[in-house]
């Protein structure tokens, strides 16, 4: 996988001004979560092995790479997975404009699919960009409620995951109902993935993230441990209305631990990987691509686990 | 029911009731288009009308349209506006004098809305003096009962158009409980001892015996000694409403102690007249689709300068339009949200929210505590920097005036049509967002001269018949594309001030957002458009890094300028052509012939707006000439002149620490002749392009020859007649 993206981006000209930043993507190539989500999808259909498997999955990757670029432009973030961030090296309009250039290539790979995959490539990248507004409509927003949380992560995370099984099904050559089922799959997992990424902010140790616990609420970023901590405990609500320094934020998350409010969101990402394995299309005995889409899931099951204070 | 059959009957197809500005142009409109209407008012005309009598540029745009040039012409043009903020400090806001758009005008309500009922009556509409008391709707018609001097009437009409104001009572026929009005203004006459400057005056915020009310005050002159002074404001949800006389009375005051020199003493020649003013967080839309709202009372006065005469006439028009369309479709004339969707069109769709922020802006701006919580929940950020980045609001400029559709416009009007098509679609499908995105957007596409990009999809695609629907949404894709790598290098990496982060957030969601818009877009005309769109956009953020590593650089070649305007520009224009050739049912490779037209045509457009920017400003922002320089942005009359006089390098590095010598540099840019010569090749390039169009021969060949002239021509429509002068 890792390999065709760089093929992919080393289609870049020479002399193109952009390709330092992108090689950087290539020396960091994260996860490829989306990637193998689609690649597994298409084991289901009678063409698991078309060539535009590989493209698609890249495509599904460079959009995510974009997403990621733009977001530490929005958020200012200067350290992702251990390294320092596009705009930290090269400055922030720099991580702009390859995002810019990674969506846009993104695009161009969808195009050779078909007039549907288009389509909905399309819709999908415009709810994940309104995902990421609803965001940032909603930063510092005591007041947040749940259901915009789960509006916001559906938009920014789970379609993209959604659209990769999808279009994974779809390419693969999958039957209707497997594709839809697949579909519903990579919505569910897309959700447990980001709800155990937000406690992971809370709970997680700053030797294996880099970053102090809580960072996320010294952005602004009220995620669900916090909305449901936010329900109970008032004097949360008024350390968090007096923009936290980053030495409050110890105290800040003690106090949503003893709400119990991060096992509520624990037992909320689980119950989002429970329906993502009702949703798994099953066979009879189990075959490679179920289980690796099982693994996928298992992986954010353990994530769950690991998230657990 | 036995009352309702008992009075006198009246017939009509559209029954329009209130006669203000929305009424009038929405009947005079709807007769002049053969419909059978009866316009019902509750006074009998000329009547006094409560009203600041200040006309947008927009309303008087519809009055000389209805014919009242005469009328126009009687009042003096407003060339500016005088904003007081809180006594302390002045900013004047210049109104751009564009061919085309006039300029804004202060007419009394009694002199303007008795012409345009007249305008109204000429084109065939009835009056009828009564006052509607209720509507039923019964089959396929509706009917008014009311109340005239001779006692009850029954009007029976297919549609009722609902015009009647900001307590509308029809709008509370259809809708059980009162909606209390959301703002308030109250206007008196003044005699001026000294004559009155041709100047809108406005003070704002309201401070009132040291109080500081969220409303402001105005003096607008109405005649040489004759002024319009008034107040307005918002209702505070916790707090009564003042005496709004009291508060007019305090601010007169106060206006003959601070502006007795400008004025002298004030005499009231009338009394008072105060009332509601119709601002709505949304448009009010009728939920009985034979009743459709227009002006005030759907709720479409701008809720920051509370001007409602502009949105309520350009309502009346896209209503009417709206109405007759769907008639000829013939069938019942319901419109349902349909209306909503035509007035909503012409209205600042700002929001309530801006107000809220405009609110506390002002507060801020005296050093008043603002209310952090009201900030927070409207997201401030956003609306701030809309408010401070547009000056003007996308649904307030017309794209008709823009001088790429006059050019269309003078070979094949239905190409001008069509580009109005493609600035509505446009609207429509950034609306959804927050306002800031539709706003800056649209700032963006029309800065200069207008939706060029979508004109060379349009007219390169034209084909004998009307156009396809794909290409209004050919036309969105070009626009929204080319607008992206622009607005990233706007916003991202500004002053390193406390608002960075602020700016990158929105460069990036607003860049974004016009991206996935325009992959929606070119999706519906398939995969081969949405692959040439994307290679376009890669080679635009190619173009944007190439010019941003050569920021504050003076060594920058003038190839690396011209590689960087092919990349961005010169493949925008490209891709028009290919998304022209697609409208036209044919390939990619049918676009071949007038790949020299875009390339020489996105360069020239590129420097016709360095120009432009570098000599005069640019023309939403006059007087801000050069502001690109002091953030290293170097154009190519820039580039030429270090060629041609190397020690400009040393005075741009000083330029770089203090911003304020732009004009020494402009000055050299003039005086190397590399200006000269940047005009030279941008005339040149448009030439080239010209030919190339000519050449290709194709059905709208003409109106892009036309457009292809454009750059150099508003070059030199912009530039002083001295700008090239050598001293």
């Amino acid at each position: 996988m890792a390999d065709e993206v760089g093929i992919a981006l080393a289609l870049l000209a020479g002399d193109s001004p952009l390709r330092e930043s992108c090689q950087y993507i290539v020396a960091n190539p994260g996860k490829r979560f989306r990637a193998s989500a689609l690649e597994s999808a298409a084991g289901y259909g009678d063409r698991p092995d078309d060539p535009l498997v590989g493209r698609a999955a890249v495509a599904v990757e460079m959009f995510h790479a974009a997403t990621l670029a733009h977001d530490d432009v929005v958020d200012d973030g200067k350290i992702r997975r251990g390294m320092p961030t596009i705009g930290a090296y090269a400055g922030n309009l720099a991580a702009s404009l390859v995002g810019g250039w990674l969506f846009a290539r993104a695009g161009e790979l969808i195009a050779e699919i078909d007039a549907e995959a288009v389509s909905r490539f399309a819709e999908a990248a415009s709810v994940v960009c309104e995902g990421e507004m609803i965001e940032s409509r909603d930063l510092h927003d005591v007041d947040r409620s749940r259901a915009r949380y789960l509006v916001s992560i559906e938009a920014k995370t789970a379609r993209l995951i959604a659209f990769s099984t999808w279009l994974g099904a779809k390419v693969g050559g999958a039957s209707k109902e497997v594709t839809e089922r697949l579909e519903r799959f990579g919505e569910a997992v897309g959700m447990a993935f980001q709800i155990t990424d937000d406690i992971l902010d809370l709970t997680a140790s700053a030797e294996s993230t880099g970053k102090t616990p809580g960072s996320d609420l010294r952005g602004g970023v009220y995620t669900l441990p916090t909305i449901y901590a936010l329900a109970i405990d008032p004097v949360l609500r008024e350390g968090l209305l007096q923009d936290p320094d980053e030495e409050d934020l110890p105290e800040l998350v003690e106090r949503i631990r003893a709400t119990g409010a991060i096992d509520a969101a624990l037992a909320e990402g689980a119950a989002w990987i429970e329906q993502a394995l009702e949703a798994l299309p099953l066979s009879d005995p189990p075959c490679e691509h179920e289980q690796q889409l099982l693994s996928l899931a298992r992986l954010v099951e353990a994530r769950v686990e690991e998230a657990r204070p | 029911m036995t009352t309702a059959v008992a009075a006198p009957r009246e017939e009509a197809e559209i029954a329009v009731v209130g006669a203000g500005p929305a009424g009038c142009v929405a009947a005079a409109n709807l007769a002049e288009l053969g419909h059978d209407v009866l316009l019902i008012d509750k006074d009998s005309f000329p009547r006094e009308k409560p009203c600041g009598d200040g006309l947008g540029h927009a309303a008087v745009a519809v009055a000389e349209r209805l014919g009242l040039d005469e009328l126009v012409e009687s009042a003096p043009e407003i060339a500016s506006a005088r904003v007081m903020i809180g006594h302390r400090r002045q900013s004047a806001i210049h109104f751009p004098r564009i061919p085309g758009r006039p300029l804004p005008r202060c007419i009394t309500r009694k002199e303007f809305d008795a012409a345009l009922l007249g305008a109204a009556q000429e084109r065939g509409a009835r009056f009828l003096r009564a006052r509607v008391d209720s509507l039923r709707s019964a089959g396929r018609g509706q009917t008014l009962i009311g109340t005239t001097d001779a006692g009850a009437v029954a009007v029976r009409a297919r549609l009722v158009v609902a015009a009647d104001g900001a307590t509308s009572r029809l709008r509370r026929v259809i809708r059980k409980g009162a909606d209390k009005p959301t703002a308030y203004a109250i206007r008196r006459y003044f005699r001026t001892e000294r004559p009155l400057d041709e100047v809108m005056q406005i003070d704002v915020p309201l401070e009132i015996d040291g109080r500081v009310l969220a409303g402001y005050g105005w003096v607008f002159p109405v005649g040489e000694h004759l002024a319009n002074i008034g107040v307005g404001i918002t209702r505070e949800a916790h707090r009564p409403v003042p005496s709004l006389r009291r508060l007019l009375e305090a601010y007169v005051a106060d206006l003959e102690v601070k502006g007795g020199r400008r004025f002298g003493s004030l005499e009231p020649i009338a009394d008072p007249m105060g009332s509601p003013v119709g601002i709505q967080a949304q448009i009010q839309v009728a939920e009985s689709p034979g009743l459709a709202l227009l002006g005030d009372a759907a709720g479409t006065t701008h809720p920051v300068t509370g001007e409602g005469i502009s949105f309520a006439m350009r309502g009346g028009e896209s209503l009417a339009a709206e109405i007759h369309a769907r008639s000829r479709r013939g069938g019942p004339l319901r419109l349902g949200r349909a209306a909503g969707a035509a007035v909503w069109r012409s209205f600042p769709q700002i929001g309530v929210d801006v107000s809220i922020i405009v609110r506390a802006l002002m507060l801020k701006a005296n050093g008043m505590s603002a209310p952090a919580d009201s900030l927070r929940s409207s997201g401030e950020p956003f609306l701030s920097a809309a408010w401070r980045v547009t000056p003007q609001s996308a649904y307030e400029t017309a794209v008709e005036e823009t001088p790429v559709c006059g050019a269309l416009a003078e070979h094949d009007p239905s190409l001008a049509t069509a580009l109005g098509r493609v600035n509505d679609l446009l609207l429509e499908r950034l609306s959804d967002s927050t306002p800031f995105v539709t706003e800056v957007i649209h700032d963006l596409i029309r800065a200069h001269m207008g939706p060029v990009y979508a004109a060379v999809a349009l007219a390169s695609g034209a084909s004998a018949g009307p156009p396809p629907s794909t290409a209004y949404d050919a036309g969105v894709a070009v626009e929204t594309v080319a607008v992206m790598p622009k607005l990233l290098t706007m916003l991202v990496d500004r002053a390193r001030t406390k608002q960075l982060k602020i700016n990158n957030a929105m460069a990036i969601l607003t860049g974004d957002f016009a991206a996935t818009r325009s992959l929606v877009a070119a999706a519906k005309l398939g995969p081969a458009a949405v692959a040439a769109l994307s290679r376009t956009c890669q080679g635009g953020c190619e173009g944007g890094m190439r010019d941003a590593v050569a920021r504050f650089a003076t060594d920058r070649s003038a190839a690396s300028w011209h590689q960087a305007a092919c990349e961005t520009e010169g493949a925008g224009m490209i891709l028009a052509t290919e998304f022209g050739a697609l409208i036209r049912g044919e390939d990619l490779a049918a676009a071949e012939p007038l790949r020299a037209f875009g390339q020489e045509l996105g360069i020239a457009v590129r420097l016709a707006e360095e120009i432009v920017e570098l000599t005069v400003g640019d023309e939403l922002r006059p007087g801000r000439e050069g502001a690109a320089l002091g953030r290293g942005i170097y154009s190519l009359p820039v580039l030429y002149a270090l060629e041609a006089e190397p020690s400009l390098a040393r005075t741009l590095v000083r330029h770089a620490a203090e911003p304020d010598g732009a004009a020494e540099i402009i000055a050299v840019v003039r005086d190397s002749g590399a200006l000269r010569r940047a005009v030279a090749e941008c005339t040149q390039r448009a030439e080239a392009a010209r030919s190339c169009a000519e050449a290709w021969g194709g059905r709208g060949a003409e109106p892009l020859a036309a457009v292809a002239l454009l750059p150099a021509q508003y070059v030199n429509s912009r530039l002083p007649v001295d700008a090239l002068e050598v001293c």
